[in-house]
């Protein structure tokens, strides 16, 4: 079962914005070929920070306004969000090093 | 430790190596929707490779490009036991990104503290080979790992391996593919770097605003004569060589680069080799009594020719 929730502009204000952690964002696509080689990577991401991160996934094409709100102009767009605000954001295929190294320091400070 | 042994049965084996012979290496053969997404899991649901062995092998076999992946494939199965568990071969393969005495990276990083960083994800990785680790472990390695800044490219590529060396390959195993992907670029960009006829600074820049302006340039030609939907990537080649060779001193600049190209990956291929050969050289010691009987079996082959 995947541990990245779809998130809704509905709930985004619940899921993300009053997070008492912090939430990675990623912003995606269906169709988007890199989005989908970064699912795995993601995945044992949000299992290895469980309970100090969250990872929550938007659809873009679901959820236009929020792509708006955040000037998503690629995907994937992840964003690290802390006490409601942007505080981190990258664009691309990601690796775990590359997760790890964004949310090494955003993990210890929740902890 | 892993549940996964290798094979089950020699027949496994046959049918495994007779597989990738019959469709390509190892990315190429099972490239289906679900191995873009980097899960390749037949190789261990159904053949009982530790997944880390299997997601280090596409990078080793150059996403099946390579001309000699299928041998290298072939070699490195027959050299793995029937029940051998596999995740140590992955880990001790890993560790090469680091201690290979040519192309590891502990050659890029000098004494001080990014160095003490990576060094202590070695450890881990060195000591998850025989012991499994405390998630905890990990987390305390990429912690200090994050706290620290490479000052030039080569750091920062170093670092970027090493976070990506610190995980648990029991619970995050497409970290050996993270880790083998870092290593051949860090290896890529020493060898453009070292390259006979780098572009200066401002050729970079001049070439790479001709590819663009070129590539807008064949999408108007081609839009003129046909519809957009109809182009395929043919006419697109046709097109933009028309344009490159029309203009002599751009097309220098692009003749250079594919020089350039061709000789990077020729470094690359040798990197691949050496690798190889490590790979296997790890896999005969790690198995030694699968080393000694396929000695046997070659020498029992010999002494029947030579019977002959």
């Amino acid at each position: 079962m995947s541990n990245l929730k779809n998130v809704t502009t509905e709930a985004f204000e619940a899921e993300v914005l009053k997070s008492a952690i912090p939430v990675l964002v990623d912003f995606h696509a269906v169709w988007c070929g890199p989005c989908k080689a970064s699912a795995p990577a993601l995945e044992d991401a949000a299992r290895e920070f469980e309970g100090e991160i969250a990872f929550v996934k938007v659809d873009i094409d679901q959820e236009p306004m929020l792509a708006k709100t955040y000037d998503v102009q690629g995907v994937p767009t992840f964003i690290v969000m802390k006490d409601g605000q942007p505080v981190e954001r990258f664009q691309g295929l990601v690796s775990r090093g590359k997760l790890a190294a964004v949310l090494e320091p955003f993990a210890g400070a929740g902890q | 430790m892993s549940v996964y042994r290798a094979f089950g049965d020699e027949a496994k084996r046959h049918a495994l190596i007779a597989d990738l012979r019959g469709k390509g290496p190892i990315y190429t053969a099972w490239l289906t929707r679900a191995s873009i997404e980097g899960d390749i899991s037949i190789v261990s649901d159904d053949f009982g490779l530790h997944p880390a062995l299997a997601r280090l092998l596409p990078v080793l076999g150059s996403f099946g490009e390579a001309e000699d992946a299928a041998r290298f494939y072939e070699a490195l199965l027959d050299a793995i036991p029937i029940g051998a568990e596999t995740g140590s071969l992955a880990r001790q393969t890993l560790l090469l990104a680091w201690s290979d005495p040519v192309y590891g990276r502990s050659k890029v990083v000098e004494h001080g503290q990014v160095r003490d960083a990576c060094e202590d994800v070695i450890a881990l990785v060195a000591q998850s080979i025989d012991t499994p680790v405390d998630k905890t472990a990990w987390r305390a390695a990429r912690a200090k790992l994050a706290n620290v800044h490479g000052d030039n490219e080569k750091m920062a590529a170093a670092i970027y391996l090493a976070m990506s060396l610190a995980w648990d390959l029991e619970r995050a195993p497409g970290a050996a593919h993270d880790v083998m992907t870092a290593w051949a670029s860090a290896v890529s960009a020493e060898a453009d770097a070292s390259d006979e006829d780098c572009f200066s600074a401002e050729e970079n820049a001049a070439f790479e605003t001709a590819m663009n302006k070129i590539n807008e340039e064949v999408m108007e030609a081609l839009s003129r004569r046909q519809s957009i939907d109809s182009i395929d990537i043919e006419d697109f080649l046709a097109e933009a060589d028309k344009i490159w060779t029309a203009d002599p001193a751009r097309n220098a600049l692009k003749v250079r680069s594919i020089a350039r190209r061709e000789r990077t990956n020729a470094k690359m291929a040798a990197w691949r080799a050496a690798i190889q050969r490590r790979v296997l050289e790890l896999a005969e010691a790690s198995f030694p009594a699968r080393t000694a009987s396929r000695f046997e079996q070659n020498r029992g082959r010999m002494l029947n020719q030579s019977n002959v």
